[in-house]
């Protein structure tokens, strides 16, 4: 290697390595933030009262089972959209565009900074759901919500992660959007529209055929496994001779699904800043992901 | 002996039909560059391309001694470069140290403690020190404006460009800023806009006079203020043709250009030079 390659191969490692640690020291401090904005802690409270509800009080047709595999986690996750979405906005809302310009760090830094905060809402929802599982697990024959109506009983830890992970699709989506669509409306449109898309997408169905869950498992149709969140209502219990979580598929495919539309969302939303093959490859290999697990999770 | 910081030469930039810079030259050196100028004049512009946030349609620009079109110069010449736009924009939510320690993590300064202390530094070198942990939104409109200048003073940067630094400051806390900035311009080179000629002539060693997009002056303050010698007057009276007179505190009349009856032959203000050179006198009676 020449000297002037050593030295340009010298000076683009420093710049990564002084790249790495902006990321991570934004990330830090976007992290704290987030978790402190009133959106997040709404978002934050309505999922704590939707677990408490769907337990302690018995409340009505969601069981908590159901909640602690990722329903509980909407609000909270649509929470996260926002925060997101108004960090990723902030600099253009608040007019700080021009100065940030003139700083060292490009946009781009900004948004693996964005990326990598949401490991802070992320965390919140895992313990969120650890917390709110550790009585099922301790005493197995608790029983919540409306008992007439499977599944009942505690859900695997994979189960449990696919909370978190609709935590994570939406904050990288509202992170996305911050970037293609910087319209401060969007940041609260976005979430009422998910719920409304995804929700219909979750329980697309009615009753099944007959009543009969055995029947019905087969009738469900595939699309619902493709929301962030499956009604688990309408799967069998054991005692109806199918397992729990996800009778038609292995406990984590669905995990697995959504950290790959996840992986799809940040590259393109990296991608705003420029072509770069290595973002390429990670939108292919998030979408691989995202269509393999998503495929092998079906009925 | 001097080192010429940033180097403008001929530069042009348009805005769709708008020509804001119509290619302008002048030299920076360490020390205090103060360009004048009225509104449009291209100043907020011209500094836009010192601060790298927009490149220049044609013409020569160095700064620092390298050049900011090449991506790897241009992220140097960043890390050695203050900026304080005219419109800083804050986030309100934001405590002026949280801002400030913001805009030192986009400058690259990673390390917790250290930037905390640069952080801590600056805002008392502006005297915020006791509302650092304040929320912006309760600061005054002179905070805010040193809030923006202490995050341009970060990391201790070589070239200082400041977009109208004493806008909208009450005469004390100008004097303070220019206290502050003579301080700091000794060791860097400082280009700052102004409306203020007092501001020029009490702190600048260089001053740069724009109009509609070209340099219409480049020299020293004095040089600037020898323009108007022998043509400011005070008269007692109004001259009926004069295009620009006033009427002083003392009640004489002050006249630029041609001497009305009975005048006195008075020494020129930078103020005097300022307005003789930007023609606001009728054509035969401007400055060469």
């Amino acid at each position: 290697m020449s000297a002037v390659a050593e030295r340009q191969a010298g000076a683009t490692g420093r710049a990564r390595d002084r790249g790495a640690s902006t990321v991570w020291s934004l990330a830090r401090v976007e992290g704290w933030r987030l978790l402190r904005g009133p959106a997040f802690l709404i978002g934050l409270v309505f999922s704590v009262v939707l677990i408490i509800l769907s337990g302690e009080l018995a409340w009505g047709w969601f069981t908590a089972y159901e909640m602690l595999s990722g329903l509980a986690l909407v609000p909270l996750a649509s929470g996260t959209l926002i925060g997101v979405y108004l960090a990723g906005t902030r600099p253009a809302r608040h007019g700080t565009t021009e100065l940030y310009a003139a700083a060292p760090t490009r946009v781009e830094v900004s948004t693996w900074a964005g990326l990598v905060s949401l490991a802070w809402p992320v965390a919140v929802a895992g313990v969120v759901v650890a917390v709110a599982a550790l009585p099922l697990a301790v005493v197995r024959d608790l029983e919540f919500g409306d008992t007439t109506l499977p599944p009942r009983g505690v859900p695997s830890v994979l189960e449990l992660a696919q909370g978190p992970a609709i935590v994570l699709v939406y904050g990288t989506l509202g992170l996305l959007l911050a970037r293609f669509v910087p319209v401060l409306a969007v940041a609260f449109i976005a979430p009422i529209v998910l719920l409304w898309l995804l929700g219909g997408l979750a329980g697309s169905t009615g009753a099944g055929p007959n009543g009969s869950y055995d029947v019905y498992v087969y009738s469900v149709p595939r699309l619902r496994w493709l929301g962030p969140w499956v009604d688990y209502r309408l799967f069998p219990t054991e005692e109806l001779g199918f397992a729990h979580g996800f009778a038609t598929g292995r406990a984590g495919l669905h995990a697995l699904y959504l950290v790959g539309i996840a992986s799809v969302l940040a590259a393109v939303a990296l991608l705003r800043h420029g072509r770069r093959r290595s973002l390429g490859i990670a939108a292919a290999a998030g979408v691989a992901l995202a269509v393999g697990a998503g495929l092998l999770q079906l009925p | 002996m001097t080192s010429t910081t940033v180097e403008v030469r001929g530069v042009q930039k348009r805005f769709g039909r708008t020509n804001a810079l119509a290619g302008p030259s002048f030299d920076a050196a360490p020390g205090i560059t103060g360009l004048l100028g009225p509104n449009g004049a291209g100043k907020t512009t011209l500094l836009r391309l010192l601060a790298t946030v927009l490149a220049p349609d044609a013409g020569r620009l160095r700064l620092l001694g390298r050049d900011p079109s090449d991506t790897g110069d241009r992220l140097e010449i960043r890390r050695r470069l203050g900026y304080m736009p005219q419109e800083p924009g804050f986030h309100r939510n934001f405590t002026a140290f949280e801002f400030v320690d913001y805009v030192a993590i986009l400058k690259e300064m990673t390390d917790r403690r250290a930037r905390h202390d640069e952080v801590r530094r600056v805002l008392e070198l502006v005297d915020l020190g006791d509302v650092m942990h304040r929320r912006i939104k309760t600061l005054s409109g002179g905070m805010r404006r040193r809030v923006a200048l202490a995050q341009s003073l970060l990391a201790g940067p070589e070239l200082l460009v400041l977009d109208e630094p004493t806008a909208g400051l009450d005469p004390e806390l100008r004097l303070r800023f220019r206290e502050l900035l003579s301080e700091l311009a000794q060791r860097r080179t400082v280009v700052l806009s102004t409306h203020q000629t007092e501001d020029v002539a009490a702190l600048c060693q260089k001053v740069v006079v724009m109009d509609k997009g070209v340099t219409v002056f480049d020299g020293t303050p004095r040089e600037l203020i020898e323009l108007a010698r022998g043509r400011v007057w005070l008269a007692d009276d109004r001259a009926g043709d004069a295009r620009l007179s006033w009427r002083t505190g003392e009640g004489r009349h002050r006249h630029i250009g041609v001497a009305p009856a009975g005048a006195e032959l008075v020494e020129p203000t930078l103020e005097d030079s300022y307005l003789l050179l930007l023609g606001k006198l009728p054509a035969g009676e401007r400055a060469a």
